[in-house]
């Protein structure tokens, strides 16, 4: 983004350099320029603005490119202060009109949301003349872009109508909904989960209700599943007015149409949407539908398997556990050999979000063996998924159960082929070692940690070396001292260099949690050992670790020790290592 | 009531498939009389250029009729205006690909445009997508503003689509929903989002795990008019599989398969000529279309085992098998499609022969050739062949592409559509 440079003097804007950049020949330089358009208008003041930049844009946004176009529009939204107020907005709001008429949706979808912006602070005689208008004549233009743009602004423009002005609104939006292109239909239909809040249930029925079942049976797919959100939102809303039967009566059969609906996306949006459905119709409603739920689970179509699978616990939370065990553990058990491996990952990521729902012994009971079979999964996604959830069902049933095989399927992972996988693993084990004691931890898990710092790969050293610094976090400054020091001075006198840089990151990244007594006796020894190493590459490394050590050091150490060694750096053959050391020395 | 040149049609439309039938049947259409109107292209008889780089390699109207897109071997598109009802005049000229050289493989990437096809709902700035074996192209053609006097229509490149083919694209389709397509090449289906060229979702894959065991080839698709789920693709093997977007994410088992092996010719050219070149839904949705070498057969959507009609007008090239497969001839796609109304079909031949016959009449068969040069006159001539072609979906106008020309053609009393 170019700051733009005005001057104080009251200038000719025409020779402004950037404002000539605006109509510049290379797109890239015009793109850069309209993104600090906000502060430029700011520099020059309002009547500049209004008189010399506004026509100049224009004309931009008449011909140029949507790489152009879209960082306009955003400028645009911020340019109600800029042109000194509401009085003088009309221009802007032109503009802006101009640009929600693009077929190209980014600029459209940025247009919007500045008229957005705009809207929601004007005052309410320039909101309904100016803004109000402006939505109308969108909705009611011949093509579809504008009618596509139109349909998120109705919301802003009926939350702030006057009852008579919603009788005006609603039926145009009502057409929207009935328009012969799919694409407005689409948008109409998406945006009423934002309309209906705004509304009483009385003048939702009055208006809504045939387009309502009429979208819900559109020829188009797309069309028929975003009802599944929409019927999610009637349903809350009517429910906010304690209309909860009624809610019920419009939304039930449209669920249930959807959950066998001939299209698997449709089927998909009811799995995917469930558990708001149900926080829509209230948990009794709930109980009723678990069926249509547990079809879902079953249903032929792995994506639409998977995306229930997803809301398992979601769902469940809502029903008393005594429905949970007999509808849905038994498909639950299906899904554990589910063929599709999505499925199964997906099922991994949710199901253990249960162990809360069923406490102590329900989880024993009834859980554990799920948990345990789906930790020995052939995929590692699916284990990995278990692993990282864990903690849900400690908390609950505590770890002894689970460690006799949670040790081995760790361990497993940790070692897999794909180094992807072994950095999710490092990432579970300062969780786990919060849970485990420290002793328990070093002997089961303390190879492993070890190991991966002289993994091949060297996101997996970085990572165990963060993993150490948590690690020490969890376990304390003796942990450190004593079970890590050894082990990376052990690696510092490695003759793979690549083990000895690893060395440095160490010192650098975890020295900050250590504490003064073991920098001065156990890092920097370490540090100035590695400052004499013969690949220059861990001298200099070791000249940039001695200052992060800086601000922990006495003074006399610094001057007595330190400074001697940096000195010979500072004439070392490398001109790399100079610079880092003379770098250092500066610091000192 | 029969369906004549002159019924709306928007109320043909409406006609379920029965009903359409029964009435397309009876009616006896006097033969009709077509115009040649205009020709756009280069026609230099003296040239001597032998390059085929100006010769025309796709060609479509848009939903409209208002706008004809030509694409060329050299990768330049072509967009025409319709001016007044004979006429198109230019709109504008864009280059859509450039050759490429694909490194992995040491081939070179040809500029030559396999499909046009037009956004099916038109705006004030209509769009189109491009294709050339690899490398989708979505343009849109911005028209000037009225007001703003300095503005010629050009074509602004939207999105680029790439990628996702390891073989060669031969055609594109645009979803009734407005927001999805599919591309195809000899093995696999891809449907994408419009919006979103960075993922695409596979569909159909008929590639064998050993590639040795390669009988079929994928050779056309299309999107069904209205029915945003179904879909179809034509096969080297002579048949057609529907496919239905609603039954599962991975439509690898069709839903219906058409072929015809009663029409089967027999002998030894038999599989070369069963294959299917090109294959369209009517308009109205019920039926399809597909083009063979030797014919066009007209099918019902509910029938799959043989097609309703089989309309032969390329008999007298049996005898000449022979040759035209020693020419490599035997091999050309030609292009087919249907009238506005779906009561007529149209494919082009040698010669810079067409042929335009009624759907369901059988026999009522009219034979058009291009403007063709003194030169050749008298002789067969295999190099000029028509092969892409299309109908205006609003009124009787024709367009034909053979070689480096395009031609326009009007019937004669044409009647603009009012609905």
């Amino acid at each position: 983004k170019k700051k733009p440079q005005v001057g104080s003097v009251l200038s000719d804007i025409m020779d402004n350099p950037f404002y000539q950049s605006l109509t510049n020949e290379d797109i890239q330089v015009r793109t850069d320029a309209v993104k600090g358009l906000a502060d430029f208008a700011e520099q020059i003041g309002p009547q500049r603005t209004l008189d010399v930049l506004l026509p100049t844009l224009s004309d931009i946004c008449i011909d140029d490119e949507d790489e152009v176009l879209a960082p306009l529009a955003v400028e645009l939204g911020k340019f109600l202060p800029l042109v000194g107020g509401e009085t003088h907005i009309q221009p802007v709001l032109y503009l802006l009109e101009g640009l929600a008429k693009s077929e190209e949706t980014s600029v459209c979808q940025k247009a919007v949301a500045s008229l957005s912006a705009i809207g929601a602070q004007l005052s309410e005689g320039v909101f309904e003349s100016h803004f109000v208008s402006l939505v109308i004549r969108l909705a009611e233009s011949e093509w579809f872009p504008p009618k596509v743009s139109a349909c998120p602004l109705f919301a802003d423009a009926l939350k702030r109508s006057s009852d008579a002005k919603k009788e005006q609104l609603l039926p145009l939006y009502v057409q929207l909904c009935q328009d012969e292109t799919p694409m407005v239909r689409r948008a109409a239909a998406s945006n009423l989960k934002n309309i209906f809040p705004l509304l009483h249930p009385d003048v939702i029925l009055k208006y809504f209700l045939d387009v309502y079942h009429l979208l819900a049976k559109d020829p188009q797919d797309s069309v028929r599943f975003i009802i599944v959100e929409v019927a999610a939102s009637l349903a809350s809303t009517f429910r906010a007015h304690n209309l909860g039967e009624k809610s019920l009566e419009l939304v039930k059969p449209v669920v249930l149409a959807c959950a066998e609906d001939r299209s698997w996306r449709v089927r998909y949006m009811v799995a995917s949407n469930f558990v708001l459905i149900a926080n829509g119709i209230g948990a009794e409603a709930t109980q009723s539908l678990v069926y249509v739920f547990v079809n879902l689970l079953k249903d032929s179509e792995a994506e639409v398997r998977t995306a229930a699978s997803g809301k398992i616990s979601g769902v469940s939370a809502l029903l008393d556990t005594q429905k949970v065990i007999s509808s849905i553990l038994p498909c639950v058990a299906g899904l554990v050999n589910d063929d599709s491996q999505q499925v199964r990952s997906a099922l991994a990521s949710d199901v253990l979000l249960l162990a809360p729902i069923f406490g102590n012994e329900g989880t024993s009971q009834h859980l554990l063996n799920i948990f345990l079979r789906l930790l020995r999964d052939d995929v590692p996604d699916v284990r990995l998924n278990i692993i990282s959830k864990l903690d849900q069902v400690t908390k609950v049933i505590g770890l002894d159960k689970l460690s006799e095989h949670l040790i081995p399927a760790i361990i497993e992972l940790a070692e897999d082929r794909q180094w992807r996988i072994r950095l999710s693993v490092i990432r579970y084990i300062p969780p786990l070692a919060k849970q485990l004691n420290v002793d328990f931890f070093t002997e089961k898990l303390g190879d492993l940690c070890f190991g991966w710092l002289e993994d091949s790969v060297s996101s997996i050293r970085k990572a165990s070396v963060e993993n150490l610094k948590d690690l020490t976090a969890v376990f304390g400054e003796a942990f450190a001292v004593n079970n890590v020091l050894p082990k990376i001075v052990e690696l510092s006198k490695k003759t793979n260099y690549l083990h000895r840089m690893t060395v440095l990151l160490f010192i650098s990244q975890v020295s900050p949690a250590l504490s003064e007594a073991a920098l001065n006796n156990h890092i920097l020894p370490l540090a100035l050992t590695l400052a004499s190493d013969p690949v220059a590459n861990i001298r200099f490394g070791a000249a940039s670790a001695l200052e992060t050590l800086f601000p922990r050091l006495s003074a006399e150490t610094k001057q007595k020790v330190v400074r001697p060694v940096l000195q010979t750096l500072n004439a070392d053959k490398d001109i790399d290592v100079r610079l880092y050391a003379a770098q250092a020395l500066k610091a000192l | 009531l029969f369906l004549t040149k002159n019924t709306p049609r928007a109320w043909i439309m409406s006609l379920g498939p029965d009903e359409f039938l029964a009435r397309a049947n009876g009616s006896h259409e006097s033969t009709q009389q077509w115009e040649f109107s205009q020709m756009f292209g280069e026609d230099d008889e003296t040239s001597q250029d032998e390059s085929t780089d100006n010769w025309i390699s796709s060609l479509s109207f848009d939903s409209t009729g208002a706008y004809l897109a030509v694409g060329y071997n050299c990768g330049q598109v072509v967009v025409l205006y319709q001016e007044d009802e004979h006429t198109y005049q230019l709109c504008c000229e864009f280059k859509s690909h450039n050759s490429e050289f694909d490194c992995l493989t040491s081939t070179e990437i040809e500029e030559k445009i396999n499909a046009i096809e037009w956004y099916p709902f038109s705006g004030k700035n209509p769009q189109l997508m491009t294709c050339n074996d690899k490398t989708i192209k979505l343009f849109r053609v911005a028209m000037p503003n009225s007001d703003h006097d300095s503005g010629f229509p050009n074509a602004r490149p939207r999105r680029v689509f790439q990628g996702g083919h390891a073989f060669n694209i031969n055609s594109l389709a645009f979803n009734s929903d407005g927001e999805t397509f599919i591309s195809t090449d000899d093995l696999t289906i891809n449907l994408w989002n419009v919006e979103i060229a960075s993922e695409a979702f596979n569909i159909v894959n008929i590639k064998p795990d050993n590639m040795e065991t390669l009988q079929e080839v994928i050779t056309r698709s299309d999107f069904h008019p209205t029915s945003c789920n179904l879909f179809v693709y034509a096969t080297s093997k002579g048949i057609m599989r529907m496919g239905d977007l609603r039954d599962s994410s991975l439509c690898d088992r069709p839903c219906k398969e058409f072929s015809d092996p009663a029409g089967a010719m027999g002998g030894f050219f038999e599989e070369l000529v069963a294959t299917i070149s090109d294959c369209k839904f009517s308009p109205n949705g019920h039926f399809l279309l597909s083009r063979d070498y030797l014919s066009m057969k007209v099918w019902d959507l509910r029938k799959v085992n043989e097609p309703v009609q089989r309309i032969k007008f390329h008999e007298h090239l049996i005898p000449k098998l022979c040759d035209l497969y020693e020419s490599d001839n035997i091999f050309d796609k030609f292009g087919c499609c249907w009238s506005g109304n779906s009561l007529q079909v149209m494919s082009g031949s040698y010669n810079g022969d067409f042929y335009i016959c009624d759907a369901f009449q059988p026999g009522n068969i009219t034979q058009l050739t291009l403007k063709a040069n003194d030169s050749t006159w008298g002789q067969f001539d295999t190099s000029n062949k028509a092969l892409h072609l299309d109908w205006h979906p609003k009124q009787d106008i024709i367009s034909v592409g053979a070689k480096d020309c395009g031609y326009i053609y009007v019937r004669k009393d044409n009647v603009e559509d009012e609905s």
